[in-house]
């Protein structure tokens, strides 16, 4: 395990980072449809991953990845070019939150971002938090507002949190290759607009899109990702229907059309970074 | 004793069964608080770097990792000084501001402290900013900032924030400088004018001539660079009457006098609303003019050469320079490249 290479799978709470993991390793493992990135041999323990699994082909939520129960993903990935064993953890969002609120992390989390060759970052359209200013008051000049409030850290802008998460990744890494980073907008069925995923980070987080953009540290691509396929309440009865369960999952990367393929974002995790 | 968990969906409080599997609620740690660090870990938390504004120490460290402006705003408290501030990092937040993206910052939870009292987030009925403590002693913001379109090599840019309190000590006595020991690195010196008050002919004396004398001790202390830029802002911008023919001259009359207090150093004025009272002016009105002032000043013409004939120039000048050789210490600590 020591020598996998490592990645990062990083988002706050909720984002959806274990529903993709639970559909990316039945499409591995399952071998439904042609993807670019394949998995040539099974790791030896596959306990969390068939679990995770398990409730995706069921039309269930996948559980939520608790404190406790953290846990890190190995996988033995296969491209035309080469072979590769990865791992990651698959980390509570809310851990990420508390780590950014307290401003102490696990070393595990240390290392692991010490060592991380590349990243996945995800952020989720009904999971943002926005800055939302008081309104312009008028009338009521410098009266009204007191300093008695208490500062919350949990209160801080989603897109706040992200940019710190990322730039503490990139203090802490001993790696000066630029570090490739798939941003995925998970949910990608709840956004109706006609954007790339690239505009949908632009528009709604912009303070993450600039930081992102301006790092020469960084080797980005942005993707939209629906790993359930819809609303498992609503659209239930069609993704039952689908009798392929690799072709629920929508996967879309500018605006090139849409794919079912997960292993997307590991390619470009895969790839080089470039100069 | 029981207490209420603040985890969303937890029902342990009544059905027992806590949702992170801990067998007591006394072995969790979201028990009847808000998020703290997790020791659901063996190993033991590594501190991260804080995040809040930066210490002189660490300033000058950042200062030499690359190409850092520095930034001066000084004035009385409750001028807005820190509005200012907060005005810029709360406009990039919506978007790429003043011609530049935001690359980055070491003092996010800083800013952020300081933005909450304006955000619906605080519960207030209207928008304020915490006043900046004297007891805090000097702290730098520091924003990252690239040029859109452009690979040029992004700017740091240190703010310092610093309680009025201390502004009113150095306006009244030289030894008070010493609490700004950064003072000769300083790019730009930021003298600002409350508006509120230039509005109020029965107070706006008062902030005229604090400016001057501000502005008068900064740059009698020689220690201030020959090459620093002064910005004299006009702040609240929204509450002066842009109509009224006294209100304009008194404000040019204002300027005249500052212009006076300071013949050395390049000096410009600003006009800025950075949190407007009304729906107009927009928020920052101003401020994207003030950043790129800051990170792209316009280039200045040379100025003339010392003449000869005038003694006082040459004794003020020796002084200067001898000033900044005591400060030396200062300044290597503090700076790699100036610009």
């Amino acid at each position: 395990m020591s020598s996998a290479t490592k990645w990062l799978l990083l988002g706050l709470k909720g984002v959806g980072k274990t529903s993709y993991l639970a559909a990316l390793w039945h499409q591995l493992e399952a071998g439904e449809i042609a993807t670019a990135v394949t998995a040539d041999y099974l790791q030896p323990d596959r306990t969390y991953l068939n679990r995770i699994r398990d409730a995706w082909l069921a039309l269930k939520e996948v559980p939520r990845t608790s404190l406790r129960a953290e846990q890190t993903v190995e996988l033995h990935l296969c491209t035309p070019e080469s072979r590769i064993e990865v791992s990651f953890p698959d980390p509570s969002g809310e851990g990420l939150s508390q780590l950014w609120a307290s401003r102490r992390a696990s070393a595990s989390f240390v290392s692991e971002a010490r060592e991380a060759k590349g990243v996945l970052l995800f952020v989720h359209p009904k999971s943002i938090r926005f800055a939302e200013r008081i309104p312009p008051a008028i009338g009521l000049g410098d009266d009204g507002a007191t300093d008695d409030a208490v500062w919350k850290p949990e209160s801080v802008p989603t897109q706040v949190q992200l940019v710190d998460l990322m730039q503490i990744v990139n203090e802490l890494r001993s790696d000066d290759a630029r570090l490739p980073v798939a941003v995925i907008v998970s949910a990608w069925d709840l956004v109706k607009d006609s954007l790339s995923p690239e505009d949908f980070v632009r528009r709604r987080l912009p303070l993450l899109w600039q930081f992102l953009s301006s790092s020469s540290s960084l080797h980005l691509a942005y993707f939209g990702v629906s790993a359930t396929g819809g609303d498992l309440g609503e659209d239930r009865g069609r993704l039952a229907d689908i009798r392929t369960a690799s072709e629920r999952v929508v996967v879309q990367q500018a605006v090139l059309p849409v794919a079912r393929d997960l292993t997307l974002p590991l390619r470009h995790l895969l790839s080089d970074a470039g100069p | 004793m029981s207490t209420p968990c603040t985890r969303d969906g937890c029902t342990a409080r009544e059905t027992g069964t806590c949702l992170e599997g801990f067998a007591s609620p006394e072995e969790c740690p979201f028990s009847g608080q808000s998020a703290k660090p997790t020791e659901a870990k063996s190993d033991d938390p590594v501190a991260l770097q804080g995040g809040d504004a930066l210490t002189l120490d660490e300033a000058a460290v950042l200062c030499r990792s690359g190409h850092t402006k520095v930034v001066l705003l000084a004035g009385p408290k409750g001028s807005g000084k820190t509005t200012i501030i907060t005005s810029i990092y709360e406009s990039f937040q919506e978007a790429p501001y003043g011609g530049y993206l935001f690359a980055g910052s070491q003092t996010l939870v800083g800013f952020e402290r300081r933005c909450y009292l304006g955000r619906a987030a605080s519960g207030g009925a209207t928008a304020d900013t915490g006043r900046t403590s004297a007891n805090a002693g000097v702290q730098f913001l520091h924003l990252r900032v690239g040029r859109l379109n452009s690979d040029a090599p992004a700017t740091n840019v240190l703010i310092a924030d610093v309680s009025g309190e201390i502004f009113r000590q150095v306006r009244d006595s030289d030894e008070a400088q010493r609490l700004l020991p950064f003072l000769e690195r300083v790019d730009n010196l930021a003298i600002v004018l409350d508006g509120a008050r230039l509005a109020k002919p029965t107070e706006r004396q008062l902030p005229r001539n604090d400016a001057r004398s501000l502005l008068r001790a900064f740059v009698e202390s020689n220690r201030v660079h020959p090459a620093c830029r002064i910005d004299v802002i006009f702040a609240k911008w929204d509450r002066l009457d842009q109509e009224s023919g006294e209100s304009k001259s008194f404000l040019d009359e204002t300027r005249a006098t500052l212009r006076k207090a300071c013949t050395e150093n390049e000096l410009s004025f600003f006009e800025v609303a950075a949190r407007p009272e009304a729906p107009s002016p927009p928020f920052a009105f101003g401020m994207a003019t003030l950043l790129r002032e800051w990170v792209d000043p316009p280039t200045v013409v040379a100025k003339p050469v010392l003449s000869l004939s005038d003694p006082n120039k040459i004794r003020r000048e020796a002084e200067r320079y001898s000033s900044r050789l005591r400060g030396s210490a200062i300044l290597e600590a503090f700076d790699v490249q100036r610009y």
